[in-house]
Parts: structure tokens; C-alpha cells; sequence
């Protein structure tokens, strides 16, 4: 557990060591609060974060991969993967800890985002209960993408492809759904079913759905698993 | 403390380490000799535990590497070559950083010590990347002492680093191999000379000579090295008992250089001076020198069979 967290805790410095954390964080809350107050915050709108939190789901589908890109590639670039290699810590610990970072960042951009729900309620009756549910929904998402962001980042050779994967992998699985209607009943039930974003919908209209967090909490050890027995399997290779 | 038996790597079709045994006790340096590509760093992320062996055993302080792991890597300071490390962080900071993956106790006190050791206390607060060469190779090194490893293994620890930066890195491996294991992989030959008490010699993946320095220097002939004035003196020295073969050279000032090969374990000094001398000639030098390891190297490089295995890709 140790090793996690030391891994953890220099990666998050890490991206705080260069300006492209700051001006990711500085970019996410500017256009976050740009779509709060031109489509949210208006006389007459619902008085509720959906709109906002679908939107920042957008934006993390570019944000997310841009966090985990470097996670492995770098280490690997720079050499200092084989000194994390043979540290005790296992592959397990290693990509966990990776994630963890890059969570703790997500963890920063979504909290830029709270002074919005609370114009709101000061504002507006807004759901409180929605709102966290949506907040639940967003960051699960953004963990899903960090974790296969993750995995990406292992098998890529480089940064930018890590990047370009992760990205364009989800892209194909939003559109897969629209291959579903010349696809037959079953296959459209398994896209639907391995499709986040109308889950994510679930989460910000106020929708808990146990089967939808446990679909992410899958999703995100699914994509962690194989990222760690990747890299244990480089060892024998 | 270091042992290693039949270790065997195979990267595909092609076999980049071959059977490597080796055994490195406490207390002793042993170096790790061999061209590029030979399969010295392969050998030691092996030991490391950064590559699973195909075949064979490894065992790290009595811990087989292969059957845990976790605990092998534990006891192993293990300086990579080029001695990788990250650019962006302080040095305490990167010290910080490896004392909890190896979960130090005692973490200020370890820190100062290997600080103290590597004579980096002047930059303890300056970022990794602004730092010389010599500087950082230090600082990689001091993070591999960090956890007071029972064995360390050092692939190429003085590359790139200036004479008297070599001197001090010499030293501190001479004094931490006190009570450790050392395994240092190097191809600058007077290195192991003066660091280390054995060597093994690898070659196309190969182990082709092991044992302490004397014993591989051992079968190895020495040469003497005269400076006489005598011309004719290959005729007086033929008639020495030991001596191989002669090679005579004129020297500018009408002196004449000998250079004898002298068989193994014999030393022809008093005689070549009195045969020389009873000759009525005059000699302003006579040295014996100790063949270099360098000489042995070549020589079991380009020994027939050997010369086969090391045209191995």
C-alpha cells in the first residue's frame, strides 16, 4: 500500500511540475463556467447541473487521456520504468497508483466546477440530490476513461498514440450504437449495454442505478487488470 | 549472495543469455565484463528481477528471485545504466520518493546517509535535470543505497563521468563493499583492475572465463619490456629459460627496445640483466609488466571458438 501511494503522490506532483496541469485545470473551469452561465444560469432554465455535467463529460473524453498518456510512455522513454520495475512494489501497485494520480486530478476538476451548483442553489431550488448523483456519474466516467487512458498508455509507443487511442476508442463505442439497428436484437443489446454515456444520463437526471455503478466499477478494473498483466507479461517477453 | 545458475534469456528466436552462472559473495566486487551487446544488462535485470528468466535460477541474498520476487527486489540496489531518473524532481524530493517504494524506516536518517556518502549534501535541494552528469549519476546512485541493500548491482556506474568523479565512485564502491555483494558491469578494463577482486567474462551470451583477477590473469603469459644499447641481444636472450618469443625495435637515440613474452609464473628479470651485461651491454631500462586484462580479453575474444560465439548477433 505504501508503494501505491508513493507512486500515487509522485505522479499527482508531476502533473502540478509542469504548466499543463494548471492550464488544463485553468481551461476546464473557464469553459465549464462559460457553458454554466450561457446555457444554465439563465431566467426560465431548469434549475439543475445536468446540462453542465454532460458537457464537462465531453470534455473529459479529451481531458482524461491527456492525464494518462505519459503515465507509462514517459517512464518508459525516460528509462525510470525499469527502476519502478524493480522496486518491490508489484504491476498491480504500479498502475494503481498511476490511477490514483490521475484520479485525484479528476478529482480537482470536478470540484472547480462545485461553485456553479452552488450559484445554483443560492439561485435556484435546484435537486441537491440530483446534483450529486450527477457528480457520482461524471467522475465514474472520467475514472473509466483514466483507466483504459492507463492501458493505452502501456501498450502505445508513444504519447500522442495513447492519446489518439483512448480517445478515438471511445468515440467508436458512442457510435457503435448507431450500428445497432442493422445489427440483430442480441447485438444491440450487448452495444447498449457496453455503451457508457446513456448510464452517464441515468447519473445526472438523478438516477442511481446499482447495475450502472457497478458496470464503471467493472469497466474501470476490467481496463486496470489488463493494463497490469500487460506490463507483468513484458517481464517474460 | 549474488548467484545465478544456468540463467538462460531468450528474446524470440534469439538467445541474448546463455546458461550464465555466477556467484558473488559477501564482501567482494565482482566485475562484469564484455563487448556491447553481450548480455551483461540482460544478466542483471534478470537478477534485478525487471525481466523473468527463461530457464534457470537466480537467487538474491539466499531469496529465489524467480519464486518471490517482491522480496528479491526488496534486498537489491539496482543502478541501470545511464542511471535513469526523473528530471522535474528535487534531489531529496526523488530520494523521498524511492525511501517509499522501498518503504525505509527511518527515512531522515537514511536520506542523510546516502547524501553524506555520495557527497551530494550541496545539492540535496536543487531539481534532478539542472544537475551535471556526474551529479546525477551520484544522485542514482544514492537512491540505490537508499534502503542499505545487502547487493548491489551496478550496470556501467562510472559511463560518462569525469576522472576525478570516477576516483571518488571507485572509492565508495571499494568501502560499501565491505559487507555486501557488488556486481558491476563495465567495458572500461583498468576499472576492474581497480575496483573489483573477480570477474566474469561473458561474451555472445556466453560465460568464456570466471575467477578472481590472479586466476584469470593466471594462464595468461606476462611480458618484459628491456631498453639496452646491445644490438645483437636477441642472441644472448634466446638462450633464457622462459622466454617465448622476442620483438626488437630500434628506438631513435641507436637504443634497441626488446619486448620478451614471458611464460606464466616466471620471472626472467635477474637473467636477462646478467646475460645482457655479460655481453658488455648497458640497460637503462628492465620491467616486467603484468599482462593487462585488456590482453586477456582479447585474447579469449578472439580465440578460435570463442571468436564463433561472440560473432553471434
Amino acid at each position: 500500500m505504501t508503494g501505491v501511494l508513493t507512486i500515487a503522490n509522485r505522479d499527482f506532483r508531476a502533473l502540478f511540475l509542469s504548466p499543463a496541469g494548471y492550464i488544463v485545470a485553468a481551461l476546464f473551469a473557464l469553459i465549464s463556467g462559460i457553458v454554466f452561465t450561457r446555457q444554465v444560469f439563465l431566467p426560465g432554465q431548469p434549475a439543475t447541473m445536468s446540462t453542465l455535467l454532460d458537457f464537462d463529460a465531453v470534455l473529459l473524453l479529451f481531458i482524461c487521456p491527456a492525464l494518462t498518456m505519459r503515465s507509462i510512455c514517459e517512464e518508459r522513454k525516460q528509462g525510470t520504468w525499469e527502476l519502478l520495475v524493480a522496486s518491490p512494489p508489484g504491476m498491480g501497485s504500479i498502475v494503481f497508483g498511476k490511477f490514483l494520480a490521475c484520479f485525484c486530478f479528476l478529482l480537482i476538476l470536478l470540484i472547480l466546477t462545485v461553485p456553479c451548483a452552488v450559484l445554483l442553489e443560492i439561485y435556484g431550488r435546484p435537486d441537491p440530490g440530483e446534483i450529486l448523483s450527477g457528480y457520482l456519474g461524471i467522475g465514474l466516467m472520467g475514472s473509466l476513461y483514466l483507466a483504459s487512458g492507463i492501458l493505452a498508455s502501456t501498450i502505445a509507443g508513444s504519447q500522442t498514440i495513447a492519446f489518439l487511442l483512448t480517445v478515438f476508442f471511445w468515440i467508436l463505442v458512442g457510435l457503435a450504437k448507431a450500428g445497432a439497428s442493422v445489427l440483430g436484437d442480441r447485438a444491440a443489446d450487448v452495444l447498449f449495454a457496453s455503451e457508457p454515456y446513456g448510464r452517464l444520463q441515468d447519473f445526472t437526471t438523478g438516477l442511481i442505478d446499482t447495475a450502472n455503478i457497478i458496470y464503471f466499477l467493472c469497466g474501470i478494473g476490467m481496463f486496470l487488470l489488463i493494463a497490469s498483466g500487460l506490463l507483468e507479461l513484458g517481464r517474460r517477453r | 549472495m549474488i548467484r545465478a545458475e544456468q540463467l538462460t534469456r531468450r528474446f524470440g528466436a534469439l538467445t541474448a543469455v546463455n546458461q550464465v552462472s555466477l556467484d558473488v559473495p559477501r564482501g567482494s566486487v565482482t566485475g562484469f565484463l564484455g563487448p556491447n551487446g553481450a548480455g551483461k544488462t540482460t544478466t542483471m535485470r534478470m537478477l534485478c528481477g525487471v525481466l523473468t528468466p527463461s530457464s534457470g535460477q537466480a537467487w538474491i541474498d539466499g531469496i529465489d528471485v524467480t519464486a518471490s520476487p517482491d522480496l528479491a527486489r526488496g534486498r537489491v540496489g539496482y543502478l541501470p545504466e545511464s542511471a535513469p531518473i526523473y528530471p522535474e524532481m528535487r534531489v531529496e524530493e526523488y530520494l523521498d520518493f524511492r525511501a517509499g517504494l522501498y518503504d525505509v524506516q527511518g527515512r531522515a536518517q537514511a536520506k542523510n546517509r546516502v547524501l553524506e556518502q555520495c557527497g551530494l549534501e550541496q545539492v540535496r535541494r536543487r531539481i534532478i535535470g539542472q544537475l551535471s552528469k556526474g551529479y546525477r549519476q551520484r544522485v542514482a546512485l544514492a537512491a540505490a543505497l537508499l534502503h542499505d541493500p545487502v547487493v548491489l548491482i551496478l550496470d556501467e556506474p562510472t559511463a560518462g563521468l569525469d576522472p576525478t568523479q570516477i576516483d571518488s565512485i571507485r572509492s565508495l564502491i571499494h568501502t560499501l563493499s565491505e559487507d555486501r555483494a557488488i556486481l558491476l558491469s563495465t567495458h572500461i578494463l583498468p576499472e576492474v583492475e581497480a575496483v573489483c577482486d573477480a570477474i566474469v567474462m561473458i561474451v555472445g551470451g556466453h560465460v568464456l572465463a570466471s575467477g578472481t583477477l590472479e586466476e584469470v590473469r593466471g594462464d595468461a603469459a606476462n611480458t618484459c619490456r628491456i631498453e639496452t644499447d646491445l644490438n645483437s641481444a636477441r642472441h644472448q636472450l634466446k638462450g633464457i629459460d622462459g622466454i617465448q618469443s622476442i620483438e626488437q625495435r630500434s628506438l631513435e637515440d641507436g637504443w634497441h627496445e626488446y619486448r620478451i613474452l614471458v611464460s606464466p609464473g616466471q620471472d626472467v628479470r635477474t637473467a636477462v640483466a646478467e646475460a645482457i651485461g655479460g655481453a658488455g651491454g648497458r640497460i637503462r631500462e628492465l620491467h616486467a609488466e603484468q599482462r593487462a586484462l585488456d590482453e586477456v580479453f582479447r585474447s579469449v575474444l578472439t580465440s578460435p571458438i570463442n571468436a564463433s560465439r561472440g560473432a553471434q548477433p
